[in-house]
């Protein structure tokens, strides 16, 4: 006991025991009686009889302590008040110490007050701080009260000053004082202030006591002037009146009521109540603020759950997705879909999260069946659920605690179809928030996947029809022509684009390079009022590849108008209506050909014969005769090209198939080509090299020959150089036909051995002569090839392999 | 001798058949009417025909057919202005030995005559 006591003096020596302490342990005595209240005292760690020694000191700290215990035990928050308002004489020494100490004070209890509030008086009690007179009234006080430094006023310290403030008339016999604790150090002001007010005596009744000490003062000074009593009789007289004033004191001071009820504790405007007050609407915004983020919360959890929905594709991925935005909102540790078999009548785990392993398996779900007979299963998995209660309310999300630490959420997700199952999440936080908050939260969820779903199953039956179309679909919208959306096809279509970059989101003119035209089309098509009436299709060429455009008009989405674009490639059928249209022409013409040959070939007979007949009559001139064997000539030319012009693929030629020397045909060649031609400025220049023979016909060959010197001849414009070489190499008869004309154009190359291909003005050429060429150059197993370079000349080679 | 029978309605062509063939060693007949040429056919014996197509009231195939039917062992030669491979490839099936586009030269007329009749 003796260590508790000098560590008690080592502690700081702040408050004494007799003024702070013992009032409090006599309130607690009056109330539990004495035994308890040293159990309950001593708990906190002093002996009762060092805390009764008036003379012992304690520390502030202790002191807090001890009302907070006070506090505790009677379950009062206005106990500290109590205890220092009931302060009363213990003993009746103790009263009449206090009643002489008072009356002899002074009528008011104002001198006692400042007494107190004087330095030198209250540092016999306290040294935790300082009292300061602020203002004084008739019957009222402005007092503050400042702690020193590194002290914090406590509230039950400061109910326990109220209390003594209070109760300190009573002992002068008056009413208790009233209070107005204006400012309190202890709710984050610097000091406590205390407007104190009380009643005084009557001034009548001070009058009356006056008066009668003169009274009694006259009448002894009578008595004594005139010698009916002498001095001792007057010192006595005078110390009996004396003690009858005393008494009045006295009676004053043992009638003050002891009563509380006198005390109207409602009269005294104490800061705390309106503390309180501000501290219950502290805590109604408090939980209004509670409620607030909560519904943020929830607010927020809704908006990634709706931007997943949004976003994801594909309903198992967001169904996991979802989870992952409740796992961590709610802190769940375990989560689950179960999904409805197929038979109707069990759920199947789609995937298991469980927070509390460190190797999450997420992906990876095993299967649990839950059968209506064997949830036993399911049980060691989750340790609770009761099936049945699930199945029948499967309609609405609940939460409940099961168990000791865990508690289980359920939210059923309804498809109508395969998907429809139910989530299934694990908490062990007891969720104190308002449940029907979290219940709408869930349900809400589960329309907005149940709509999520909708839209993913029908926006993937589109997807499937748009993938599987053979034409490419865009869709953007009118304003800035950026691309909302763009099929598969559309990427295999324009592979050879080689379009680099993203294509979601950019302009459709950035992507596509649609010529000016193509262009114009299309921002007129956007534009125009009525849409059904107008023509949206247009035919475009990427590149070398046709295009047949369809535009359409999507109802816009409230934000913005969005058009579609249907791109068919049309390449492949157009040039295959080309070559129809090629094949029809060359029926036709062919029909017409054997259509109109026959009425050119019997006078040309005529003709033919009649030159012949002059050529070899004896009575002609070798001039005449040479005419005739032209016209001879030329009338077989003549008849040879009508006979191309038909379809038949044999030889229609009256020729036979002989060993034929091309050298000899090319100079023919020049001979029938002259015929048609002034050669007089053309230069030929001809190298042959003795060749084999050739099997084929005459007529042909000189075909051959004939076209392409024509085409020479046109390209020099009869006015250049031709010039011709055979050679035998490597098994193979090589012919050269050049002319320094005017070339052909690269980009035509390709084309010019097509039938009715020409360069030529119309009238000027068939554009048969080198598809002739070819035809026969191919027949007779031959391959022929060009060069040609433009305002430089062109050479044909020709390969005939033995 | 070779007798000769040439078939066409075109007596400018026969002109000039006759032209052509008059320094060989032939005896041509030359007529314009298809169906006097097989009633002659009927008659008389000739070594070779020489037949063109586009004729009135019946045409060369025809002619030919009926020819190959009644006398297979006379050889017919089609003669004809006619390009059209339709008819080619039906005379070449009802068996002439040959098809000749005009105009023909004089050379090759008489050559290829020869070369059928000595088949």
């Amino acid at each position: 006991m003796n260590d508790i006591v000098n560590e008690q003096n080592k502690k700081k020596q702040e408050l004494n025991c007799g003024v702070n302490i013992i009032p409090v342990i006599h309130y607690m005595e009056t109330l539990f009686g004495i035994e308890r209240t040293k159990d309950i005292v001593e708990s906190l760690g002093l002996p009762m009889n060092f805390l009764k020694n008036r003379r012992n000191w304690v520390s502030y700290k202790f002191y807090v302590d001890l009302l907070q215990k006070l506090v505790d035990v009677t379950e009062d928050d206005k106990a500290p008040f109590k205890a220092t308002f009931n302060v009363k004489p213990q003993s009746l020494f103790e009263e009449f110490y206090f009643a002489t100490y008072s009356a002899l004070l002074s009528e008011s209890p104002k001198k006692g007050y400042k007494l107190a509030f004087s330095k030198n008086f209250y540092t016999k009690f306290t040294k935790i701080g300082d009292f300061e007179l602020l203002d004084e009234g008739k019957s009222s006080l402005k007092v503050k009260l400042t702690l020193k430094e590194g002290y914090k006023q406590s509230k039950l310290n400061c109910l326990s000053v109220e209390g003594f403030i209070t109760s300190f008339p009573i002992g002068w016999g008056l009413p208790p004082a009233t209070i107005k604790h204006t400012e309190c150090a202890a709710f984050g002001k610097d000091s406590c202030i205390y407007e104190i007010s009380w009643k005084e005596y009557k001034n009548s009744y001070r009058l009356f006591r006056y008066i009668l000490l003169l009274l009694f003062l006259g009448v002894e000074s009578f008595l004594l002037y005139f010698k009916f009593i002498d001095m001792k009789d007057m010192i006595i007289t005078s110390l009996l009146f004396g003690l009858l004033f005393l008494l009045i004191r006295y009676m004053n001071f043992f009638n003050r009521t002891k009563d509380e009820e006198l005390f109207n504790y409602k009269k005294n405007v104490s800061i705390f109540e309106a503390m309180e007050k501000i501290e219950k609407d502290y805590n109604e915004i408090l939980s209004m603020k509670i409620e607030l983020e909560t519904r943020n919360k929830f607010l927020t959890i809704i908006n990634d759950v709706n931007d997943k929905i949004s976003k994801i594709k594909d309903f198992n991925v967001l169904l996991l997705n979802v989870a992952d935005i409740l796992i961590d909102g709610f802190q769940f540790i375990k989560a689950a879909y179960f999904q409805v078999s197929p038979d109707g009548d069990s759920y199947v785990s789609n995937f298991e999260i469980d927070k509390t392993k460190t190797f999450q398996e997420k992906n990876k779900p095993t299967r649990i069946s839950i059968t209506s007979n064997d949830y036993e299963e399911y049980y060691k998995f989750y340790n609770f659920i009761d099936y049945k209660r699930l199945k029948e309310t499967k309609s609405t999300s609940f939460l409940e605690w099961i168990g000791e630490n865990n508690g289980v959420c359920i939210i059923p997700i309804e498809t109508y179809d395969a998907y429809s199952g139910f989530y299934c999440f694990v908490y062990n936080n007891k969720i104190i928030l308002n449940d029907k908050l979290i219940l709408d939260l869930f349900s809400n969820i589960a329309n907005q996947l149940k709509i999520g779903y909708e839209k993913i199953s029908s926006v993937s039956i589109i997807e499937n029809i748009l993938s599987t179309i053979p034409a490419s679909v865009l869709i953007f919208d009118k304003e800035k022509m950026s691309i909302k959306y763009f099929n598969k096809m559309f990427i295999s279509n324009f592979e050879f684009l080689n379009i680099v970059g993203q294509i979601y989101g950019n302009k459709l003119f950035d992507i596509l390079p649609f010529d000016e035209e193509s262009k114009n089309f299309i921002t007129n098509v956007l534009n125009i009022k009525n849409f059904d009436k107008e023509n949206k299709n247009f035919q475009t060429t990427f590149q070398n590849r046709i295009f047949e455009c369809n535009i359409f008009y999507l109802n816009d989405n409230g934000k913005e108008k969005l058009f579609g674009m249907v791109l068919t490639d049309i390449t492949e059928t157009k040039n295959f209506e080309q070559k129809i249209i090629l094949n029809e022409k060359l029926l036709a013409l062919g029909k017409a050909a054997s259509g109109i040959s026959h009425e050119i070939n019997n006078p040309l007979y005529v003709v033919l014969a009649n030159a012949e007949e002059i050529s070899e009559s004896k009575n002609v001139s070798p001039e005449i005769r040479q005419y005739a064997d032209e016209i001879v000539d030329l009338i077989v030319n003549v008849s040879n090209v009508i006979k191309d012009l038909s379809t038949y693929s044999k030889n229609l030629r009256n020729e036979r198939v002989d060993e034929v020397d091309l050298n000899l045909i090319i100079e023919e060649a020049f001979k029938i080509v002259k015929y048609s031609h002034n050669l007089l400025n053309v230069e030929i220049v001809k190298s042959f090299t003795t060749i084999p023979k050739i099997k084929s016909t005459k007529g042909e060959m000189e075909q051959i020959f004939i076209n392409l010197f024509n085409n020479s001849l046109h390209a020099i414009n009869n006015n250049g150089k031709i010039e011709v070489s055979t050679n035998f190499i490597d098994n193979k008869i090589q012919i050269t036909v050049s002319d320094n004309g005017y070339g052909i154009k690269k980009e035509v190359i390709p084309y010019i051995f097509d039938l009715f291909f020409t360069t030529k003005k119309s009238g000027e050429g068939t554009g048969q002569g080198l598809h002739i060429v070819k035809k026969i150059v191919t027949k007779y197993k031959g391959t022929i090839e060009v060069k040609s370079e433009i305002n430089k000349g062109t050479t044909f080679y020709i390969n005939f392999s033995i | 001798m070779k007798e000769i029978l040439v078939i066409d309605d075109d007596n400018f062509v026969l002109e000039s058949i006759k032209k052509q063939l008059k320094e060989e060693d032939m005896e041509v007949m030359f007529v314009d009417n298809p169906l006097t040429g097989l009633s002659i056919i009927d008659n008389k014996h000739f070594d070779l025909v020489l037949c063109d197509i586009k004729m009135e009231p019946m045409n060369g195939i025809e002619v030919l057919r009926n020819i190959k039917e009644k006398h297979p062992e006379v050889p017919v030669i089609i003669l004809t202005g006619y390009v059209d491979d339709g008819l080619l490839e039906k005379a070449k099936d009802y068996g002439s030995s040959d098809f000749l586009i005009k105009p023909i030269r004089k050379r090759e007329l008489i050559d290829s005559m020869y070369s059928v009749m000595t088949q």
